[in-house]
């Protein structure tokens, strides 16, 4: 059982000790405060799972103390408890509007430190399991299932950040798009199981021959997308042609394609300009144009999106 | 025995015993907490006394609320009562009556440290 870390502030020395001795004999960690700007400073370093909090005290007081705990952006939750004097429902009220979860009355029993201390437990807990669970949902949103890539969302949000970044540092981009040759006939032959198995091994194959710094993404039923950082051109083109051979070399058969008797993939490439309209839909709109250069011309090619550089053969 | 029931007439025997309960095993908290009341105790009693002269409501407050909590949380009931009634006139910004609260604030905080003395020279 995971011990709570627990954060009392009180700026009376005594309250803070008879506090500190219940929490700890409960086996919680306990870290104190002796007011309201010290609490808030140990909060943002400790990130506590529990705040037990004095009304009134020196610097921030109670409730503004329990608002700032509440905007805080992470998805961490705090448990609050409002220590009160007996009778003063208005600030038992207030704070809960503030923010707090519940309140003690002073002077504070074991007793009750404990109880709330099995509901702080549970509830930290249940934010614990959804912010693993959010992130585990975020993650399995921007994954293809199949091959296990970023899918058009996690590129789309890849490629907005690298293009900010290539705005902001004046480095350029580049993206490819590889298309697999007569996938329809693959499928049509060898049935959508082998295609499904050719699909994820092209996909490995990208993932791991990319440079570490280039990333592989499936965009659509069998395209897949490569952004490649900071690279001129004709080396996104030389890196993307090591890609093409390396698919051809995997020598997974493919009798009808027109483009050779294995599986290949055809190949657009295009660079962002640094001008200022080119953004990231412009640049895949010509790498995708570069694509249908590349079927045009026979397949099984890279083709970029300027002339001078000439396709490869085949 | 008589040092008992005056220990009890100014300390509640239940909070006592819940305190001493909480020690960890080296019998020294409730010492501990004993002085570092009396010290806080000490300096709100000084903002109170200033501040009354002064005329200034929102210290008493303050200090007052302070010493309200310290003191029921040691189980001085009757100096918590008396700190809550300066409170009160503090936050209602009436300090007409707060000489005389003081006062017997004082008197009580004086009986609350020789009980807590005796205490620990029972232990």
């Amino acid at each position: 059982v995971s011990r709570l870390r627990v954060l009392v502030v009180d700026d009376d020395t005594s309250c803070r000790l008879v506090l500190k001795a219940m929490v700890t004999k409960l086996g919680d960690e306990c870290l104190v405060a002796a007011d309201g700007d010290d609490a808030w400073r140990q909060f943002q370093e400790t990130q506590p799972d529990v705040l037990i909090t004095d009304w009134m005290m020196p610097g921030l007081d109670g409730p503004e103390l329990c608002r700032r705990v509440r905007d805080r952006a992470d998805g961490g939750y705090t448990y609050v408890i409002l220590a009160t004097a007996l009778g003063e429902h208005e600030h038992v009220i207030e704070g809960m509007e503030a923010g707090a979860d519940d309140y003690l009355t002073k002077p504070i029993s074991p007793f009750d430190v404990r109880a709330r201390l099995v509901a702080a437990k549970r509830v930290t807990d249940l934010y614990k399991e959804l912010d693993r669970l959010r992130s585990v949902l975020a993650t399995q949103a921007r994954t293809d299932p199949l091959t296990g890539l970023g899918n058009r969302l996690r590129l789309h949000e890849d490629l907005e950040s690298m293009h900010d970044a290539a705005v902001r540092y004046g480095l350029g981009y580049c993206v490819a798009i590889c298309d697999i040759d007569d996938f329809k006939l693959f499928n049509d032959t060898y049935g959508h199981v082998a295609g499904d198995a050719a699909l994820a091994r092209v996909a490995q194959l990208l993932a791991d021959t990319s440079r570490s710094s280039d990333t592989a993404y499936r965009y659509g039923g069998e395209e897949f997308l490569v952004t490649l950082v900071s690279q001129t051109l004709p080396d996104a083109v030389l890196a993307t042609e090591r890609l093409r051979v390396a698919v051809e070399e995997l020598g997974i058969e493919h009798a009808r394609s027109r483009a050779s008797d294995v599986l290949t993939v055809s190949v657009g490439v295009a660079r962002w300009t640094h001008e200022q309209l080119d953004t990231p839909t412009t640049v895949l709109e010509r790498a995708d144009h570069a694509l249908y250069r590349s079927k045009a011309a026979g397949r099984n090619r890279v083709t970029s999106e300027e002339p001078g550089h000439a396709p490869t053969p085949g | 025995v008589n040092d008992d029931d005056d220990v009890a007439a100014e300390l509640d025997p239940e909070r006592l015993a819940l305190l001493r309960d909480l020690d960890d095993g080296d019998g020294t908290l409730l010492a501990t907490l004993a002085e570092e009341f009396v010290a806080g105790a000490g300096r709100q009693l000084e903002s109170l006394h200033a501040a009354i002269a002064e005329g200034d409501p929102q210290v008493v407050e303050r200090a007052a609320h302070n010493l309200k909590g310290s003191s029921s949380n040691l189980g001085a009931a009757r100096l918590s009562e008396i700190a809550a009634h300066l409170e009160s006139l503090g936050r209602a910004r009436a300090l007409g009556s707060a000489g005389d609260a003081f006062a017997e604030l004082t008197t009580e905080f004086d009986r609350v440290r020789v009980a807590l003395a005796a205490l620990e020279s029972v232990q």
